[in-house]
């Protein structure tokens, strides 16, 4: 299990159509879309991760496991950007 | 350009004011250091200095600091609340009108006497053509027409400056919201037009935007391409030699204007700081505007815009690959879904409600996004029941003398979230009889607690619309004056007024909200922070479960509440009391004569079995405001709460549908009635085991006796 937390830097401000994540600290801006944008908004809720694939598999029309790659995925790429935190395993 | 606050001192309280919630660590500024500030002034090529505050004349040495300016052969510009000392009026009126003049910020005149409007006119009648009127606009609802009649009667100068009133550090003042800014620009064309007329400027100060006004149609004295890009902060210098870019965004970044050497180099550094929050925009269609993208606009003031930010802690938790089911649709694989996006905000939708805002500094507050425990009850050991975890209460206000409350604070403080007691019931009242508040203010002010306001009747008692105006100046006043924070409503529409005028306020759905199923949370989102579950789920373990889940606020328990869950004659009984029918008359009596085991299943949760709930709630509430006003049961209740020791149903102060013998509450029993789902009918458990106890209490009795 690997838990990703937002970084105390990270802010967003929802636009008409996308979400928009800054970074006061460094000036990094970036502009997430349909669908990323709901994972955002899933996740920033806390929603767990079960929910999270039936949610967004169902919105998006696409097998658990296909959706849950994807989440992965886009979330180690928020991880990287250091929108995300990783947090250590305690332990 | 650059300002100069020479005082923080003001003889107003204007409630819209972004200059008085900034701390400054000296209230007047040093003549040193306004010298050395007019030094740095001078290096920056600034001629004009402008002085403001605070109200600046009431800076003890305001005569020797205008005349040390003037001697360097500076002019000053004033910004005054125009209650200014006649004799400092007439030292103004000796100095050439070209070396000084007054902006003086005007109120609108009240109805009946208005000793502020009285005295300001009598400034503005000596100064005439030295000073110039300016309004403040703080709502849609203002009457401009007084500044025009101004200008002619004592012959000011023919301009009139309108500034919008931005939010502040903290956000706690009155502050426009984007959403009122089109009823703004109404306001200000039908007044520019006038204006006009009398020939007579209008003077727009920062953060108007264009789309404000109709693109057409616009009044000769206003300008579209002057007004979307007034958001260049002009610093400030505030009395302790901090500068800012300006009042709002005082909380994003405060230096030392003596580590620059002029005014240019600190707005250089303002803007580096600033850089990620430019062109954010005010409106959510700001991102898709095409006055912002070609320029002519930066979407308004910069801190109004920040609010839109959001912030708070949350994580993921993502599970190795394999945990999860396996593919339905092995074959199928796409990298990056396709779907058709649904727009995130809808028309007329006002973003940045839901979660708190921030701070630049990227001090967020959270929203209760605490990571959850988990939500199975833990086992009921008995190391369960002896930890006595320091928990928020929130306890009624009933009214006794300031020697109880510090009794109290002594003991309990660390576990005390709030103190709650109902708004005035002149103003509206509650869904109890009006109860005596003869101590209130004083533990107000003394501040032992934090507190909290209800607003509970079962009913408003009018349209909510017409209603909400005063009580939303009366929890304005509360918050400015006591520091109160948190709300407590029984009307979804008043407390979504109240949010929109004060979104710093935390409000929490009452009971009498009735919500008990997830359904109903998206109701409440970007309005409530914490719900009180409804009555009829509190002793149903997995319907509180599922609300905890879905919702990311805070769910308050109510510890003591004796209603039946479900009541039929519930909101009766709380209209009746509420028009002074008193507790215990009540409409279950009858009810309850018939079939008294219906007690046993009220929502009432004893100390020693609130382990059961454990990862369920985030505060707990002890309810009591009529029930408990003998202050030793008070006290002592509270301990056995806060401490976990057990007590009996009919000990906690519970309403008049409680168990009103002593019986023992086996936990047991106690844990099937939280997961049978209320399913009374066909069920013996309850009828039983309320005989039984009823015999067994007889027994105790009698051996007592």
């Amino acid at each position: 299990m690997q838990k990703l937390s937002c970084h105390p830097q990270t802010h967003w401000l929802v636009n008409r159509d996308h979400i928009l994540l800054i970074r006061p600290d460094n000036g990094k801006k970036l502009i997430i879309k349909y669908p990323e944008s709901a994972l955002w908004d899933y996740v920033s809720r806390n929603m767990e991760w079960d929910r999270l694939i039936t949610l967004l598999s169902v919105l998006l029309k696409q097998d658990e496991k296909d959706t849950a790659d994807w989440i992965r995925t886009t979330l180690n790429d928020w991880s990287q950007q250091e929108w995300l935190t990783p947090e250590e395993p305690h332990g | 350009m650059a300002n100069i606050s020479i005082t923080s001192r003001c003889n107003r309280d204007c409630a819209y004011c972004f200059a008085r919630s900034i701390s400054v660590e000296t209230e007047d500024m040093s003549y040193q250091l306004y010298v050395q500030a007019l030094e740095f002034m001078k290096r920056s090529k600034i001629r004009q200095i402008r002085l403001l505050g605070g109200e600046p004349t009431l800076h003890p040495h305001f005569t020797r600091f205008v005349k040390t300016a003037l001697r360097q052969d500076l002019s000053l510009l004033i910004f005054t609340n125009g209650l200014i000392k006649p004799s400092l009026v007439d030292f103004l009126n000796t100095i050439p009108i070209e070396r000084i003049f007054l902006l003086v910020n005007m109120q609108e005149p009240q109805k009946g006497e208005d000793a502020v409007y009285r005295k300001q006119l009598a400034v503005l009648k000596k100064l005439g053509p030295r000073a110039q009127p300016g309004f403040n606009l703080h709502n849609h609802t203002h009457r401009l027409d007084f500044l025009l009649d101004l200008i002619d009667r004592y012959h000011l100068r023919r301009a009139v400056r309108l500034g919008l009133a931005h939010p502040a550090p903290g956000g706690s003042q009155q502050h426009l919201r984007p959403k009122d800014y089109v009823r703004i620009g109404d306001q200000v064309i039908a007044f520019a037009r006038k204006a006009h007329e009398r020939q007579i400027d209008i003077d727009l100060d920062c953060g108007f935007v264009p789309c404000m006004f109709p693109a057409d149609n616009l009044p000769p004295s206003l300008h579209l391409d002057e007004i979307g890009n007034r958001c260049n902060p002009i610093p400030d210098i505030l009395p302790d030699g901090t500068v800012i870019p300006c009042y709002p965004l005082a909380q994003t970044v405060r230096h030392l204007f003596l580590d620059y050497s002029d005014a240019q180099s600190v707005q250089e550094a303002f803007q580096q700081i600033l850089q990620p929050f430019h062109n954010l925009g005010i409106f959510a269609e700001c991102a898709d505007c095409q006055a912002l993208a070609r320029g002519l606009c930066s979407g308004g003031c910069r801190a109004l815009a920040m609010q839109r930010l959001r912030h708070h802690d949350f994580a993921v938790q993502v599970p190795h690959r394999s945990t999860r089911t396996k593919s339905k649709h092995p074959e199928q694989h796409r990298s990056r879904p396709e779907a058709h996006p649904p727009p995130l905000i809808q028309d007329g939708e006002m973003p940045g409600k839901r979660h708190s805002t921030i701070t630049a500094s990227g001090h967020g507050s959270t929203s209760g996004e605490q990571e959850r425990n988990s939500l199975e009850p833990e086992a009921s050991t008995a190391d369960a029941r002896r930890k006595h975890p320091t928990e928020p209460w929130l306890i009624p206000y009933i009214d006794q003398p300031p020697a109880f409350w510090q009794d109290l604070a002594a003991e309990f403080s660390p576990s005390i979230r709030a103190v709650y007691f109902p708004i005035d019931a002149k103003m509206i009242g509650s869904g109890r009889p009006p109860q005596p508040n003869k101590h209130l203010q004083s533990l107000l002010e003394k501040r032992l607690f934090k507190h909290s306001l209800l607003i509970n009747p079962v009913t408003m008692p009018g349209p909510v619309e017409s209603i909400a105006p005063a009580i939303i100046d009366h929890i304005a006043h509360l918050h400015e004056r006591f520091g109160i924070d948190d709300v407590t409503f029984t009307s979804l529409q008043l407390a979504a007024l109240v949010k929109e005028a004060l979104p710093q306020l935390k409000l929490t759905a009452s009971t009498l909200m009735d919500i008990a199923a997830a359904n109903q949370l998206p109701m409440l989102e970007g309005i409530c922070d914490a719900v009180v579950p409804a009555s009829r789920i509190m002793r149903n373990l997995p319907a509180l479960q599922q609300l905890h889940r879905s919702f990311s606020g805070r769910i308050r328990m109510i510890v003591n509440e004796a209603c039946l869950p479900g009541c039929p004659y519930r909101i009766q009984h709380f209209y009746e009391m509420s028009r002074g029918r008193p507790f215990p008359k009540s409409l279950c009596q009858e009810l309850l004569r018939e079939k008294p085991w219906l007690r046993l299943t009220g929502a009432w949760v004893l100390p020693q079995h609130l382990h059961l709930f454990t990862g369920i709630y985030d505060e707990l509430k002890l309810a009591g405001r009529v029930t408990l006003q003998n202050p030793q049961t008070y006290r002592r209740v509270l301990k056995v709460y806060i401490t976990r020791q057990p007590l009996m149903p009919h000990e906690i102060g519970g309403g008049p549908a409680s168990v009103l013998q002593p019986m023992i509450i086996e936990e047991d029993f106690y844990l099937k009635t939280l997961h049978c789902g209320g399913q009374c009918a066909g069920c013996d458990i309850c009828p039983q085991y309320y005989e039984k106890a009823i015999r067994h209490s007889a027994v105790v009795g009698a051996s007592h006796d």
